[in-house]
């Protein structure tokens, strides 16, 4: 059942069905805008203002659940911890471990958003764990795509299409997704390590038969590198004295929740607090000492102060700027030339929307910028998926074409 | 035998002409042996033959691949192409060297095949009059050992008087067409010493005979390895083995056979199984990959034949190459150590053709102190393939200098192949000098106590002296 | 409710429908030169079919480009003269995909064969599209890094048709698909644009383009460079090959390992018919006359994989197992592989003639899929070989028949069909790694409904709007595949003597 109700200036719709979302969108015009936990709503380009807000909370249902084929179907709305619970009671899990799934996160939103975390060095992101997708697009129409079983190429791969679409192409209304058994043990091995030879030991790391779980630091006391290892009990074990070893004196061993507060505190570290600008960027893991150097420079020239943290063995990475709105603002667009000039990515992520003002959201384009205009031009007909969240990449509509149907 | 006429092979078997006009049944080839249907559709397009062929792996073109050719084939049989220059050049192309046998799941038998279609080419083909020129006078030089030593001579008047070195450093070498400039520089320095020699009809054994097996003595071979022949006997005789070599022995007909010229492939045949009738041997020995592969061959080329169809195949039945019957005997004769990398190179015919692989390293292997690497990309043919390196030069050098990568790759002391034609085609394009043996001269030299790969390094030439003993002397 | 919206048939209306003319030869050659061209109709027929031969049609060209700039530039002339292209590797493909298009060329990448660059500090290669899968890994060996996907055809595939057909093979229930393992991709579109899709870090902004175009058979566009992710060689690998008294009892111990929370690198089942094969061709030591072999392998931290390989063990035995043979050295191990992965080409060992099926069905109704299977076969008096992967529920069916008998070849492709609607009826797929290519487009109304179908055609009227870029594949044609939703039928064009049956 579709619940509606009136949040600033757009209706916020929630529909209680995959057919009730599609007759929502066909009996609608102008903006819209999808929302899960609405955690994420400012990445990337800040959407103009929607006619429309379709929230997806009527849409958390747990579809099916096959234990045994390690698959389960679910409505995007469903927040991942509460899966991850229902999941946890068969032994397994969905493999991803991102920030915002304590603050309700949903599995489609993280989907659109193309968010993980650190676990992702050995499961992979969503894009690599979902199967099987429904689109609503804007004019109403359902599409399936993909299938329920993890080995499927029949049709184009529209589940990962929309992986890191940002609402642009449409509404990923369920999602179906491949599970992984809860390991039966983890530990983490802790090292304080400036960043320099932090990446040094995560490619160690990464070029060694140990097989991490995760690898990740943080400018905490001078640098903190996290290593996460998971598997049988013996498997853990067998790998502490090497991974000792490579960390060196200082190095420490933990599990239980003492493992849990590492994390915790490594979360914390890529955390938006009030006022800050938190940016996303990825590049060549042997280029992460050199995107850490950047964020210092671009900091220092435009008088920010900034923060780094990353997944180094993955060549994902934080950074967090406080400052003037437009001092930040010059201060992330001198960090982005610089990470783009040796072939990374950045996507801005939260902040306060004073820095937008100095900013361009999204910088250059790719080369296949044109191609992603086509496909919009051509899933998204009258361009009311989230104008303006890919900023100049998919100028928004004029005003003549939008209010044409 | 009067010698051919260069220009064609028909002429001299007016019935196979006879035969070629009356077959329309099987498309634009006739009815005599043509590729069969069942040989055909064994295969099932899978293309696991593709990495593994020469010409596929130099032009990548699919009508110059193994699958590619037998589609031909049945495009052939189905009448649905012309017998033309195009059909043609696809099949001349093919190095037979059977890679693509060894490669096929399906067990496709394309020895067979392309062994039916290059004969149904020579006859239903009219090639451009030097083709058949060029092909005549390989035919009417290299099976004939009396006609190659005196080549052979002329090759080192030619070398000797310094009309090569003037030839090359005038540049007038590249006046020559490819061929003829292809038979330039792998024509091999004959020993002119040897060319005297003759393998002798009976050598006894040393020691307790253990078998008397029959030897061919080859037409290349004799005249430009003499001593590979010579330690072959030695080392057979070391491992008490009475050979016999029939004086009255001739090409074996290998070459024609290759290329598609059947006629003179089956008289040849013929010839040889009489030159052994007497010999009286259990067993007989090749150390010629290309002439081995091809007396095994001799129950299938003369099954038609009344009168020698049962006798080939009991010839066939009882031919091992060098290697494979040393590794069979026990070893007698004490070996002593070679201290050197050797690379073994698998020729085709040996490899692909006839299956023989681990025994010319287990040959080597018997050498104390002698390591055998094998060679990167050993299922490529080097590019030599019989006569190809004369008439198809270009993809011959490519493949020759792809194979000499390889073999660089693992940096050898020496390299070691059971086929003169490879060891010429790698020779010719290798940068300097590298010690080159056929497996059964590193043994000789071992069960001798000599060490011709040092030998060969302390002079920086190929161990010439290791090769110079007659039998009989050690 | 019709197979097809209005907008679908539309979108799929546009197949170029240009021709080969003489302007368009001079364009094209002066592209690639005289040498990349090929154009005497008895070269141009060994282009006919790819490794279904089924289905045949003669291309008026095939372009031989060696570079991106050469491959955009004949796209181009393509573009302008709108004539269909057709991407070709090594022409395994087991779906049709590389099928040439009636009046189109094919662009062959057999050329581009060159590995630009290795990157062993990030794990990954930079490699053309006519690299073979095995190459790649060859290549990087040294490293102790290798190419994860190895589909049964790796030594010959090459890594531009894998990316299009998103290959697997046995690895992938651990290790993933193709696309788990690409990070770029050049592109060539269909209007002979060349851009990057993909790039140097994990994620790009937006949409992702990258992960559209692998697995979509060639229809979107061509790849002409291609960087690949690198994985660690494990430090341990262990393999077994189980035998068990029937099929059933070598599901139900596949479902026990994975139940174990064990998930192993490779999961394959070969049945009785697929073992003579198999020995037959390469002789790897399977037990002949077994009823079910399972071949399992794990891999990973030394430890860890000795507890977990004792573990299957005990599960094999607790399924009656009657033999367990332990791969003692690589050799083995090769040997072992060596034979399943022959298995496809090896029938031609037992039969003359025979159909590869691929269908996906969820893991757990391996057991009563195949006493199915079994039983649609009796009741057709034809074999079924069955060799698949066990662990993702990927089935190979193999059905036995000889072509030379009256009939049977038409029961045999009736069977291959009703096992792949049999595997949609349990939830499965079409496909599991082969495409959907010409064999099964119109197969894809029994997976997917009017709205699906059209989204997809969307897709690809984004990329291709003119409709010369693989036309006929993957998505169905309404005129040619009928308006009933109904699986797999014999290929329309066929009847319609577009194409010939061999």
């Amino acid at each position: 059942m579709s619940v509606t109700q009136t949040h600033g200036t757009g209706v916020v719709e929630r529909p209680g069905s995959v057919a009730e979302a599609a007759e929502l969108l066909r009996g609608s015009t102008g903006p819209v805008v999808f929302r899960g936990a609405g955690t994420k709503q400012a990445w990337a380009g800040r959407p103009d203002q929607a006619a429309l807000v379709v929230e997806t909370g009527g849409l958390a249902q747990v579809l099916a659940h096959n234990p045994s084929d390690m698959t389960v179907a679910v409505g995007a709305g469903l927040p991942l911890r509460d899966l991850q619970t229902l999941l946890g009671g068969a032994g397994q899990w969905l493999a991803l471990d991102p920030d915002t799934e304590a603050a309700g996160a949903t599995v489609g939103g993280l989907l659109a958003t193309g968010d993980s975390g650190p676990r992702r060095l050995r499961y992979g992101a969503l894009r690599d764990l979902v199967i099987g997708v429904t689109l609503v697009l804007s004019d109403g129409l359902v599409a399936r795509g993909g299938g329920t079983v993890i080995k499927n190429v029949a049709g184009y791969d529209l589940p990962k299409l929309l992986y890191g679409s940002l609402g642009t192409l449409g509404l990923v209304a369920e999602v179906v997704l491949r599970l992984h058994p809860l390991p039966s043990a983890s530990a983490t091995v802790t090292a304080p390590v400036p960043i320099g030879p932090a990446v040094d030991l995560a490619l160690r790391l990464r070029a060694s038969a140990l097989e991490p779980a995760a690898v990740d630091w943080a400018d905490v006391d001078g640098g903190l590198l996290a290593v996460r290892f998971e598997g049988t009990e013996d498997g853990v074990a067998a790998r502490r004295p090497a991974v000792l070893d490579l960390l060196g004196a200082g190095a420490g061993w933990h599990t239980g929740s003492a493992e849990d507060d590492v994390w915790l505190r490594l979360v914390g570290e890529r955390r938006a607090e009030d006022g800050t600008t938190v940016v996303g960027a990825g590049s060549r893991p042997s280029a992460t000492a050199d995107v850490a150097r950047a964020l210092v420079q671009a900091g220092e020239a435009s008088g920010v102060r900034t923060r780094f943290a990353s997944q180094p063995a993955l060549g994902l990475h934080t950074a967090r700027f406080d400052g003037a709105p437009a001092a930040v603002g010059s201060a992330v667009t001198d960090w982005r030339e610089r990470v783009q000039a040796q072939g990374g990515t950045v996507l801005l992520r939260d902040r306060p929307a004073a820095v937008d003002g100095g900013l361009d959201a999204l910088g250059p384009p790719p080369s296949s910028v044109s191609l992603l205009r086509d496909l919009h031009r051509r899933l998204d007909p009258q361009g009311r998926c989230a104008p303006g969240r890919l900023g100049s990449w998919l100028p928004s509509p004029t005003a003549g074409e939008d209010s044409a149907t | 035998m009067t010698s051919p006429d260069p220009t064609s092979q028909a002429d001299l078997h007016p019935e196979v002409d006879a035969l070629a006009a009356a077959g329309q049944g099987s498309g634009i080839f006739d009815e005599h042996h043509p590729p069969a249907d069942e040989l055909i559709s064994d295969c099932v397009h899978c293309g696991f033959c593709l990495p593994t062929c020469p010409t596929y792996a130099l032009w990548g073109e699919e009508m110059d691949s193994p699958r590619g050719r037998i589609h031909l084939m049945k495009m052939g049989k189905e009448g649905a192409v012309e017998l033309d220059d195009t059909y043609a050049q696809h099949f001349d192309a093919c190095l037979g060297c059977m890679a693509c046998v060894t490669a096929c799941p399906s067990g496709v038998q394309y020895d067979k095949l392309i062994e039916a279609v290059r004969p149904q080419l020579e006859r239903n083909h009219r090639r451009s009059l030097p083709d058949r020129l060029f092909r005549g006078m390989i035919f009417i030089l290299f099976p004939y050992p009396s006609r190659l030593r005196v080549a052979a001579v002329l090759g080192e008047l030619y070398r000797r008087l310094g009309v090569r070195s003037l030839v090359h450093r005038t540049g007038a070498i590249r006046l020559l067409p490819a061929r003829l400039q292809a038979v330039e520089a792998l024509m091999p320095p004959a020993q002119l010493r040897h060319l005297a020699t003759r393998t002798p009809a009976v050598t006894p054994a040393v020691g307790t005979t253990r078998r008397r097996v029959g030897f061919l003595t080859g037409c290349v071979q004799r005249v430009f390895f003499a001593d590979v022949n010579q330690a072959t006997v030695r080392v057979l005789t070391a491992e008490g083995c009475e050979v016999v070599a029939p004086a009255s022995q001739r090409c074996c007909g290998a070459l024609s056979e290759h290329a598609g010229r059947e006629p003179e492939a089956l008289q040849r045949a013929r010839e040889l199984i009489d030159a052994f009738a007497d010999a009286e041997v259990d067993t007989i020995v090749s150390n010629v990959a290309g002439c081995g592969s091809s007396l095994k061959e001799y129950g299938r080329l003369l099954r038609d034949d009344p009168e020698y169809a049962e006798r080939a195949a009991a010839f066939s039945a009882k031919v091992r190459d060098v290697s494979e019957l040393l590794a069979e005997l026990e070893p007698v004769a004490p070996r002593h150590p070679i201290e050197a990398r050797v690379a073994y190179h698998d020729a085709c015919h040996l490899g692909h053709a006839q299956g023989v692989r681990s025994q010319p390293r287990e040959v080597l292997r018997s050498i104390p102190g002698l390591q055998v690497t094998d060679i990167p990309e050993a299922e490529i043919c080097c590019g030599s393939a019989g006569i190809y390196n004369l008439v198809n030069p270009e993809p011959a050098e490519e493949l020759g200098r792809r194979k000499v990568e390889h073999v660089l790759s693992v940096q050898p002391d020496a390299l070691a192949t059971a086929n003169p034609g490879c060891l010429l085609q790698i020779r010719r394009y290798w940068p300097g000098e590298l010690p080159m043996f056929h497996p059964v001269e590193l043994l000789d030299a071992s069960i001798r106590g000599v060490d011709p790969v040092a030998a060969a390094g302390s002079r920086g030439r190929p161990a010439l002296d290791a090769r110079t003993s007659e039998p009989g002397t050690f | 409710m019709t197979t097809y919206t209005e907008e679908y048939r539309a979108l799929v209306a546009q197949t170029g429908g240009g021709q080969v003319t003489e302007a368009f030869r001079r364009e094209v050659a002066a592209a690639v030169g005289p040498g990349g061209l090929i154009s005497e109709p008895a070269q141009l027929r060994t282009y006919e079919c790819d490794g279904l031969t089924g289905y045949r049609v003669v291309p008026a060209l095939v372009v031989l480009p060696v570079t991106t700039e050469e491959v955009a530039a004949v796209v181009r002339a393509c573009a302008r003269h709108r004539v269909p292209f057709v991407a070709r590797g090594a022409g395994t493909g087991l779906s049709g995909g590389a099928l040439p298009v009636a009046d189109g060329i094919v662009i062959g990448l057999a050329r581009m064969r060159a590995i630009r660059s290795v990157d062993v500090a990030d794990q990954r290669a930079v490699v053309l599209p006519g690299v073979t899968n095995a190459e790649i890994s060859a290549a990087v060996a040294q490293h102790d890094l290798y190419f994860a996907p190895d589909p049964s055809s790796q030594v010959v595939c090459t890594i531009g048709g894998n990316v299009a057909e998103n290959s697997g093979g046995a690895h992938c229930l651990k290790y993933g698909f193709t696309t788990n393992h690409v990070l770029a991709l050049t592109f060539v579109s269909p209007d002979g644009e060349v851009v990057t899709l993909g790039g140097d870090a994990p994620d790009q902004v937006g949409p992702d383009l990258r992960a559209v175009v692998l697995g979509s058979e060639g229809t979107l566009g061509i790849v002409t460079e291609v960087t690949v992710r690198l994985l660690r060689r494990p430090e341990a690998v262990r393999t077994l090959v189980a035998d068990f008294p029937d099929p059933g009892s070598a599901g139900d111990a596949v479902s026990d390992i994975i139940a174990a929370g064990i998930i192993p690198a490779a999961v394959e089942m070969l049945d009785e018919l697929a073992i003579e094969a198999c020995e037959k061709a390469v002789q790897a030591g399977y037990t002949l006359g077994c009823p079910a072999a399972l071949v399992v392998e794990l891999d990973g931290v030394g430890a860890e994989v000795d507890e977990e390989f004792q573990r299957v063990q005990e599960i094999c035995r607790a399924n009656a197992s009657t033999n367990i043979r332990i791969a003692d050295d690589a050799g083995e191990r090769a040997r072992i592989w060596k034979g399943r992965k022959a298995a496809f080409a090896a029938m031609g060992r037992i039969s003359p003639d025979y159909f590869v099926q691929d269908g996906v069905i969820p893991r757990t109704k391996l057991g009563s899929t195949l006493t199915r299977i079994r039983e649609m076969s009796d009741a057709a008096g034809l074999r079924v070989a069955n060799v698949f992967h066990a662990g993702d529920g990927n089935l190979h069916p193999l059905v036995l028949y000889n072509g030379a008998v009256a009939g049977e070849a038409e029961r045999a492709e009736h069977l291959a069909t009703a096992i792949v609607e049999l595997c949609v009826e349990q939830g499965g797929s079409i496909t599991g790694e082969h495409g959907v290519g010409s064999d099964k487009a119109c197969s894809m109304t029994a997976m997917f409904g009017p709205e699906d179908l059209t989204v997809m055609a969307r897709v690809r009227a984004a990329f291709d709007p003119q409709g010369i870029c693989n036309p006929g594949k993957v998505l169905p044609t309404p005129r040619l595949c009928g308006e009933r939703p109904g699986p797999y039928r014999p290929h329309p064009l066929e009847a319609a003597g577009l194409i010939e049956r061999m």
